[in-house]
């Protein structure tokens, strides 16, 4: 036996049909892989800013006022997220600029307790982010 | 004295379950990309999760009812269902994102591989789920999450200029992108108030059997402990604001947060933080497991509640262990947790209108409030809460895609 | 209160038999005389069959879910409180089936009385 319910007429209703849309309009959008930049400049702040990161991270290992396991893991982390913008660069500076970066955090992942070492990387990651950051404009 | 202390008590708990990774995701990358200029946003979130636990707590108290119980009486099957669901589907992907983060910081932590850990945690959290009462659950996990309060303690000591700081919470129109200034304060009021957390109050409301006298606790947990809770969300946007910003850091992984209190604090800073990350994440995949336990036995009419026992509510036990078994799958796939968590808050908040509105209906509704219905005041801020809600729910994805997910 | 009205009112509560152990929901009415003078509620309609009559998406979520249709008298109702409260208890009824499948396996776990 049908009974009506107490039906409260709202306009989010209509929303129904327009979130499956939604939906299927982002997922297509994110499985092509929107996420990454292709210009220049958006790339180079991208890699300035995973530099400039870096460095803040040499820092603490320089001062030895972190734990080393945390200095590994977090360079280990960046490298992993430069990675898709390293694989898009196409200007030759950048490239070499973005292979630094990765070359120095891998330094820092292999020896986290090496004090000397990271003040070397600290170094190097300020000069590659500043390198970055003039390509950025 | 007693009733002062265990209100206090409840209140600390709040606190420290007030954060979870959304917050914690939103609020440094806001900091890093913004400074402190949508601190408003922050306010705002704050505000309309203050307004509708305060709702769902008294309808709870009063009525008996929890939000899905209002729910499915409110909208009826059908419609009350497509609430149902979406609100699952979110909610599955809010748990994923937590997995995932529990992960993470584990790794920050001990250097283990993370497909490792994300067994570890799952299995741990279902065990403590299993095993331990709720209130040692809430507790626990409440107070350690207070070592988040070292955010304070950096915000303070990165010096900010604190005039920008106030300028802050007067809204503004940002600088920079305007689409990704919009998407975060979407993403920032969202993550304020994701859903499972008013699911979640309600439910503990109910199995706790409030009833009227219970609303003074209501309104100061959800008065003081949630503010509070937005003070630590301020803190990471400042703290993240001071030191990022300068230095043209994003914010696009959970561990940048922990060098912001290692930068400010040393290493006493990054283990609190990181110690602080852990028990806010992990008592936010267990709130939000139950959250989804609890939403769909509520509209079905099974029993449900961790006071019943395991075995006194078993297709609710079952549905959180399927809940928190579907987040894993999702985050062992090796997803990004900070994707998924970005995902999670957007689609809460397109899924917001739909378990808000059957709770503003029902708290003004005197037939199931009698005296205890909407008072002006509650009405004021429950319709521009109803806007906010409303105009979010339409902006979020369309600017997820403008704003390229807050990357322009 | 009409009969009628009062079905209304429950429709999409909680059950609750005597014991106040929750026992599904009210899906459904089973009306007399509906068309006539004086329709009054019969019966309570609870589990999955009796969501057909509840929409589109009723009809579909009936067709996949399992689960036997439990028919309540409606003089077995006592109260009708925060939920539907009934006179029996839900075994009597033969209703919350589902929970007593599922306890007899959780029961079999250690620590299934946590």
């Amino acid at each position: 036996m049908l009974v009506s319910t107490r039906r409260v007429a709202l306009a989010v209703k209509g929303e129904n049909s327009r979130m499956r849309l939604a939906i299927a309009l982002c997922a297509a959008c994110l499985l092509a892989g929107c996420g990454t930049p292709q210009e220049l400049s958006k790339q180079a702040e991208e890699v300035h800013s995973v530099a400039a990161e870096g460095a803040l991270l040499a820092h603490g290992a320089v001062e030895g006022d972190t734990t080393e396991t945390f200095t590994s893991e977090h360079a280990k982390a960046l490298r992993k997220l430069l990675r898709p913008v390293h694989g898009a660069i196409e200007d030759e500076r950048l490239t070499e600029i973005a292979d630094g970066v990765d070359r120095t955090l891998g330094e820092l992942e292999a020896s986290p307790g090496d004090e000397a070492l990271a003040a070397g990387a600290e170094r190097k990651l300020d000069e590659l982010a500043r390198s970055a950051e003039e390509l950025a404009g | 004295m007693k009733a002062v202390f265990s209100i206090a008590l409840g209140i600390l708990a709040a606190i420290g379950g007030f954060v979870d990774i959304g917050d914690i995701i939103f609020n440094v990358a806001a900091g890093a990309t913004f400074g402190y200029q949508l601190l408003w946003a922050v306010v705002v979130g704050v505000g309309g999760i203050i307004t509708y636990a305060e709702m769902c707590g008294r309808v709870a108290a009063v009525s008996e009812k929890a939000v899905f119980d209002a729910v499915r009486e409110r909208l009826g099957f059908s419609t009350g269902l497509v609430a149902l669901v979406a609100g699952e589907l979110v909610n599955l992907l809010t748990i994923a994102a937590e997995i995932g983060g529990v992960a993470i910081v584990l790794q920050l932590l001990s250097g283990l591989p993370y497909r490792a850990l994300l067994v570890l945690a799952v299995v741990a959290l279902g065990l403590i789920l299993w095993l331990m009462p709720f209130d040692w659950i809430e507790r626990v996990f409440g107070y350690l999450g207070l070592a988040l309060l070292v955010f304070v303690v950096a915000a303070i000591k990165l010096h900010p200029d604190w005039s920008e700081v106030a300028h802050g919470f007067v809204p503004s129109p940002g600088t920079g992108s305007g689409w990704v200034y919009a998407y975060f304060v979407v993403g920032l009021v969202g993550a304020a108030m994701i859903p499972y957390e008013v699911y979640f109050y309600s439910s503990g409301a109910v199995e706790e059997r409030w009833t009227p006298k219970d609303l003074g606790t209501n309104r100061a947990n959800v008065f003081v402990g949630y503010s509070l809770g937005g003070l630590l969300s301020f803190a990471l946007m400042i703290s993240a604001g001071a030191l990022l910003l300068p230095q043209g850091i994003d914010a696009q992984l959970l561990g940048t947060g922990a060098l912001v209190a290692q930068s400010a604090l040393g290493q006493i800073g990054l283990i609190l933080a990181l110690v602080g990350m852990l028990f806010a994440v992990s008592g936010a995949a267990i709130d939000s497991g139950f959250a989804g336990a609890y939403s769909i036995a509520q509209f079905f009419g099974w029993e449900w509640g961790k006071y019943r026992h395991n075995a006194g509510a078993p297709r609710f036990t079952f549905a959180w262990i399927v809940m928190l078994l579907l987040g894993f799958l999702i985050v062992v796939t090796g997803v990004d947790p900070v994707l998924v968590t970005e995902i999670s808050v957007i689609f809460s908040v397109v899924a917001l209108p739909l378990t808000y509105i059957p709770i503003l209906l029902v708290a003004n509704d005197r037939a199931y409030m009698r005296s205890y219905a909407n008072g002006v005041v509650a009405n004021i801020f429950g319709v521009f809460y109803l806007v906010v809600v409303l105009v979010i729910a339409v902006a979020a994805i369309p600017l997820l895609l403008l704003s390229n997910m807050g990357q322009g | 209160m009409t009969d009628i009205d009062l079905g209304l009112g429950v429709l999409d509560h909680q059950l609750l038999d005597c014991d106040g152990r929750r026992c599904g929901n009210v899906d459904d009415l089973e009306l007399e005389g509906v068309g006539g003078s004086e329709p009054r509620v019969v019966a309570i309609l609870s589990g999955p069959p009796a969501w057909k009559g509840r929409g589109r998406l009723g009809r579909l979520a009936s067709w996949l879910a399992r689960g036997r249709l439990v028919r309540v008298p409606w003089d077995e109702v006592t109260e009708v409180a925060a939920g539907v409260v009934l006179r029996s208890t839900a075994t009597e009824l033969r209703l919350g089936c589902g929970d007593d499948r599922l306890r007899a396996w959780i029961e079999k776990l250690p620590g299934s009385s946590r």
